[in-house]
């Protein structure tokens, strides 16, 4: 591979507190160094660009049964965008639900290079894995499923941590997995029997344990382990309108566990805007993001993500049953529900977030809101849920309404009075800077996912690198087309070392690595959350515990995270 | 002598991972677990086997097999891929490549299995759970056009009768059997409840048993031959159970009007969803079919019936469709993988594929080998190939090679490897 | 000559499942497919001794093979297991579902007695004439 300079950019790379200087980045065997000798290098004039670090994505659901369904249920969706075979690159399909081709040429087209899939079910995470080998260049991960796992809820009940955090290594391991995922804890388990919880403090069936043990005990442990994320969750209520109250609450239920040394955070709470909603239903529906935004900025212990919402036909897909069918009810679409066998539940419902839906009008409001009312960006990492809040193609909109009052204000001019009125988006004047865009979808990502050569361009770092045709030294918010036409196609993206992508297109389609954790617990606990297994497996699960997990021939191209801090 | 534990084994739907295999000497003698027709093919993968390349009926080597194939398909206009459920999941994506490559059809046996299945999902929806679910929470069983006892043998006792769970300890004690079909079967001699239902009238069944659900009153006194008492009953069955599944096979799906057979059914357990917990799961036939429609839907989007001559996938059943495209004579070749269509597509359908080149990789001999113009013997997936398959529920489990086939005798994804990598030489470049 | 007018079912059995993994050109394929299962009045208007050749015929196609008699298949309807004898007597039209309908067609019975059922080499060369 050849070496790369990258010349007279301006330079964004937050986490070494560079903020638009220009200088040059080196590459050479696909890492970031000080010197390359010219002769041999490549040169790639950034002149009047913007350089940032490869994108990374922390919340999308690109592999795995759940956007399977979503393909397999919405012929209709893929028609909007066609993607036929070049002599560089496979057919695919988008929209909401894009082919896994399409899915790695698009991100990496917006100059994304790293994006983790967040909720596998650990019995079906060969299925995550064999499609994560299909998506192209970028590098990936997948969260496994936890909150509703049958043996985490037993040792949640018995208050055996000890086999807890044995448990919780032996299945991140086994499912390849990279950090913990908890959807609607409790609620998943009784959905089925049909049932769900309303709150942190309902009895999950059978189990007698509440969502709030589940969540402290789940996080104590993560943070014991010293797993390189925090918990990653998706709260109880999600989509209920007056579920801000819930949000804060699980947040304060881990107020006091230890984190792991050297941070201070403790939960990750995902595509915050659908749990952040106030008012007592959905006609009196609005915004609760200045509660959610007043208790992240007076705490240290969370970060979020945004879950923004797109106006356009799009597909819910979350682990989370009972909500969905509680959509299915509310729009009468098309509902597919799976539920996996003593471990997790998911649903499928396709929805269009309209402009003129007055609820819809508040929701866009408030993802917005979180944004810009929180005040650290390393607090936030800017998604859409893809593709619940729409698909992830339209990022580049996010950026803008973000960085520009007008580009906000335009749309919300377009929308129900309803945004105006019960939000109040309309009175925020913070505009972000391209140094804060890049914290939001670089750095801060990276930082939250505890992925040390990701996100930022020092030496040591991957040769992930995001090229902009767009001068930030020219650049005012009122020009925020630009800024999306900008971010749509790169000038440039470069992933380890390799220029994938120049003037939009795909000029090479290497394949990513995955990204899975190997924690340590004592052989003691090991051995004695083995014979647990070993007893229970068989009458539980209809598969062998021998044939359970995930095996090598899954994983061509990997980086095992191998963590010490649980083992002695 | 070595046994394998835990395998996995590779015929139908249940992918039943808990067999013994005997093996000595690279052969396979002993098969614990299994049931009859497991038993068969383990014991039995010897017979019958295709173990040289033929084109035009005479024997040849596996390189003039494939440059030949490969000419036949970069050729054609309108070539048709098909088969697919009974290999493994690698070979399904290099199928799918294939067909890109080519710009041709591809379609799963699906599409004359649970394509109906699929087709619903894409109307109305599903609503399902992993068998494991079943086995531990199910109080009421119904089984719908279904007869497991001749089709999946081992579904009884490790998934839905019989088996003990979490919360059936009392295993067939703790459950309600119901059966509804159009003559008595093994099953129904189980069942708790047997309701025999006219040929093509479960649509008016199921949408009368909706009716009652949603406390709408029935005038005739009894629908598609089952009184209205035994359906009230049933609906309070339905109703009143802690954890309801139908299992519904090829009863509903072949019959008339399949599609809209299954579309009511899903409705039906939708409805009841506002009464308790239940769940609408497909028999699936063959050991590999929902990974066939997994892969296809990762790779192009859809999950069978593919179209990509224009270079982008398209979805249409009826008329990508392997029967369709076969009855309306549009296809000009065809390459079969693990499938036998001239044995199991309606006669005017099988007679196009008497007409237009064919090629087929399998591993027996088969009508649609002793027909083909090249035939290419592949490696048995699940014993002398490895990979993976999708059981019925959509759970991903990964197949054993037990023991190595014959010399020369390659895996499915090795042979579409070597076709895939011909056809781009033809084409030149990609 | 008698004939029974039925609904005909196609049908997947142990045997049909035995016999297709040792090979679709066996004996025992030949034995468990190449058959037709009739309710036993049925089965005794066409004075037919258990096991005899009868010609099944339907709108799209006929067949001959091998008649047996249940006191599971109610009157009127008869089962053939899934495969190619059962083929000839379906339609390949699949109302834009991709799925011919396989199961429920009308189709009338009569007895065939000293006629033999084609094996499968036969339909073969039938195929290979076209």
């Amino acid at each position: 591979m050849t070496d790369l300079i990258i010349k007279n950019g301006y330079v964004y790379d937050p986490l070494n507190g560079v903020e638009g200087e220009k200088y040059d980045i080196h590459i050479s065997k696909g890492k970031i160094v000080d010197e390359i000798d010219r002769r041999d290098a490549k040169i790639i004039d950034a002149s009047n660009m913007i350089v940032m670090p490869g994108g990374v994505d922390l919340h999308s659901h690109i592999a795995g049964s759940k956007i399977n369904i979503g393909r397999a249920m919405r012929p209709e969706d893929h028609r909007n965008d066609v993607m036929p075979r070049t002599n560089l690159t496979r057919a695919g399909v988008g929209y909401s639900c894009p082919s896994t081709y399409y899915t790695g040429y698009r991100y990496a087209q917006m100059g994304y290079t790293t994006v983790f899939e967040p909720a596998m079910p650990p019995l079906s995470a060969r299925h995550v894995h064999e499609e994560l080998n299909d998506i192209p260049i970028i590098d990936k991960g997948a969260f496994t499923l936890m909150g509703n796992n049958y043996f985490v809820l037993k040792y949640v009940k018995s208050k055996d941590l000890n086999m807890l955090k044995g448990f919780m290594a032996w299945l991140l391991k086994a499912t390849r997995g990279y950090a913990v995922k908890i959807v609607n804890p409790g609620g998943v388990e009784n959905w089925k029997w049909g049932k769900n919880v309303g709150g942190l403090d309902d009895l999950v069936y059978n189990f007698e344990v509440t969502p709030r043990d589940i969540i402290k005990s789940l996080a104590k442990v993560n943070e014991e382990l010293g797993l390189p994320h925090t918990i990653h969750l998706h709260c109880n209520n999600l989509g209920v309108p007056g579920n801000w109250e819930t949000t804060i609450e699980s947040m304060k239920s881990v107020e006091s566990i230890k984190p792991y040394e050297g941070r201070t955070r403790v939960v990750h709470v995902a595509h915050c805007q659908f749990n952040a909603l106030d008012g007592e239903n959905w006609v009196k529906l609005k915004s609760g993001a200045y509660k959610i935004a007043k208790y992240v900025n007076e705490h240290k212990h969370v970060t979020i993500d945004l879950g923004q919402v797109i106006f356009t036909d799009t597909t819910t897909m979350t682990g989370d049953g009972p909500w969905q069918f509680r959509l299915h009810n509310l729009t009468g679409n098309k509902w597919v529900n799976s539920d996996v066998e003593m471990e997790a539940g998911a649903g499928v419902v396709p929805y269009t977030f309209r402009k003129e839906n007055p609820a819809n009008a508040i929701q866009w409001g408030i993802g917005l809101e979180l944004a810009l009312m929180i005040h650290d960006p390393w607090k936030i990492s800017m998604t859409t849920d893809h593709p619940n809040g729409g698909p992830f193609i339209h990022y580049p909109k996010v950026i803008t309404w973000l960085m520009s009052r007008k580009a906000r204000t335009d749309t919300m001019l377009e929308l129900h009075k309803s945004c105006i009125k019960r939000t109040g988006l309309a009175g925020i004047y913070r505009e972000y800077d391209f140094n804060e865009i890049a914290i939001i979808t670089r750095a801060a990502p990276s930082i939250l996912l505890g992925l040390r050569n990701k996100g930022h361009l020092g030496v040591g770092a991957d040769g992930d690198l995001s090229i902009f045709n767009i001068d930030p030294t020219n650049w005012r918010p009122s020009m925020f087309r630009d800024v999306e036409n900008a971010f749509s196609r790169t000038a440039f993206t470069i992933k380890g070392g390799e220029i994938v992508v120049k003037n939009g297109e795909i000029m090479a389609t290497p394949s990513g690595k995955t990204f899975w954790v190997d924690a340590k617990v004592s052989e003691e606990v090991e051995s004695e959350v083995l014979e647990d297994l070993r007893s229970e497996f068989k009458k539980l699960y209809t598969v062998s515990l021998k044939n359970y997990p995930v095996q090598d021939s899954y994983l061509p191209l990997s980086e095992c995270v191998k963590v010490q801090a649980g083992g002695y | 002598m070595k046994v394998v534990y835990d395998a996995v084994c590779p015929f139908c739907g249940c992918l039943c991972d808990d067999l013994e295999i005997t093996v000595e000497n690279n052969r396979i003698i002993n098969a614990k677990n299994s049931c009859a027709i497991s038993l068969s093919k383990f014991m039995h993968h010897e017979d019958n086997r295709l173990s040289y390349s033929t084109v035009d009926g005479k024997k040849t080597d596996l390189v003039t097999a494939i440059n030949e194939s490969a000419k036949i398909l970069a050729c054609a206009k309108k070539p048709l891929i098909y088969g697919l459920s009974s290999t493994e999941c690698e070979a399904i994506n290099r199928s799918i490549e294939l067909a890109e490559i080519i710009g041709g059809v591809i379609d799963s046996t699906a599409s004359v299995c649970h394509g109906p299945t699929i087709i619903t999902e894409q109307s109305v929806g599903e609503i399902k759970s992993t068998l494991g679910e079943i086995k531990n929470r199910a109080d009421l069983i119904i089984f719908w056009g279904s007869n497991p006892t001749e089709s999946h043998l081992r579904h009884l006792t490790r998934y839905s009768v019989f088996p003990t769970g979490l919360f059936t300890p009392e295993g067939r004690k703790n459950r309600v059997i119901v059966a509804v079909d159009v003559r008595k079967t093994k099953l129904s001699k189980v069942a708790d409840l047997f309701l025999e239902i006219e040929p093509n009238k479960d649509f008016e069944l199921i949408s009368a048993l909706r009716a009652i659900i949603r406390g709408v009153k029935i005038e005739a006194e009894q629908v598609s031959g089952i009184s209205i008492n035994v359906l009230k009953e049933l609906a309070e069955r339905m109703k009143k159970a802690r954890f309801g599944v139908i299992f519904y096979g090829l009863g509903l799906t072949q019959s008339e009007m399949g599609d809209m057979n299954v579309n009511a059914a899903v409705g039906l357990v939708s409805d009841l969803n506002h009464h308790t917990k239940f769940v609408i799961l497909p028999m699936r036939g063959h050991f590999n079919v929902a990974g066939a429609n997994a892969v296809s839907s990762w790779l192009s989007g859809y999950p069978f019936a593919i179209d990509y001559s224009r270079g982008y996938p398209r979805y249409n059943p009826g008329e990508f469709t392997a029967v369709d495209l076969l009855e309306r004579r549009e296809a000009d070749a065809a390459l079969i993988i693990a499938s036998d269509p001239v044995a199991h597509f309606p006669a005017r359908a099988v007679e196009h594929l008497a007409k237009i080149p064919l090629i087929i990789i399998d591993q027996k001999v088969n009508m649609t080998t002793l027909l083909s113009r090249i035939v290419i013997p592949a490696a048995t997936a699940g014993i002398e190939a490895e990979g993976t398959a999708y059981r019925m529920d959509g759970i991903p489990i990964r197949l054993n090679k037990i023991i190595e086939p014959v010399d020369g005798v390659l895996p499915d994804s090795e042979i579409l490897n070597m076709i895939i990598d011909k056809i781009k030489v033809l084409k030149g470049g990609y | 000559m008698n004939e029974v007018l039925v609904t005909l079912i196609s049908v997947r059995t142990i045997e049909q499942g035995i016999s297709l993994e040792i090979g679709k050109t066996s004996e025992q394929y030949q034995n468990s497919v190449s058959v037709i299962e009739l309710n036993h009045s049925d089965f005794n208007s066409l004075e037919i001794s258990e096991g005899e050749i009868v010609e099944v015929e339907s709108e799209y196609g006929s067949v001959l093979v091998k008649c047996q008699s249940s006191q599971d298949v109610p009157k009127g309807r008869a089962f053939m297991p899934y495969g190619p004898w059962a083929n000839k007597l379906f339609s390949s039209s699949t109302p834009c579902s991709g799925m011919p309908q396989l199961k429920g067609i009308k189709a009338r019975v009569k007895a065939a007695k000293g006629l033999k059922a084609p094996s499968i080499l036969e339909f073969i060369e039938e195929l290979r004439r076209l």
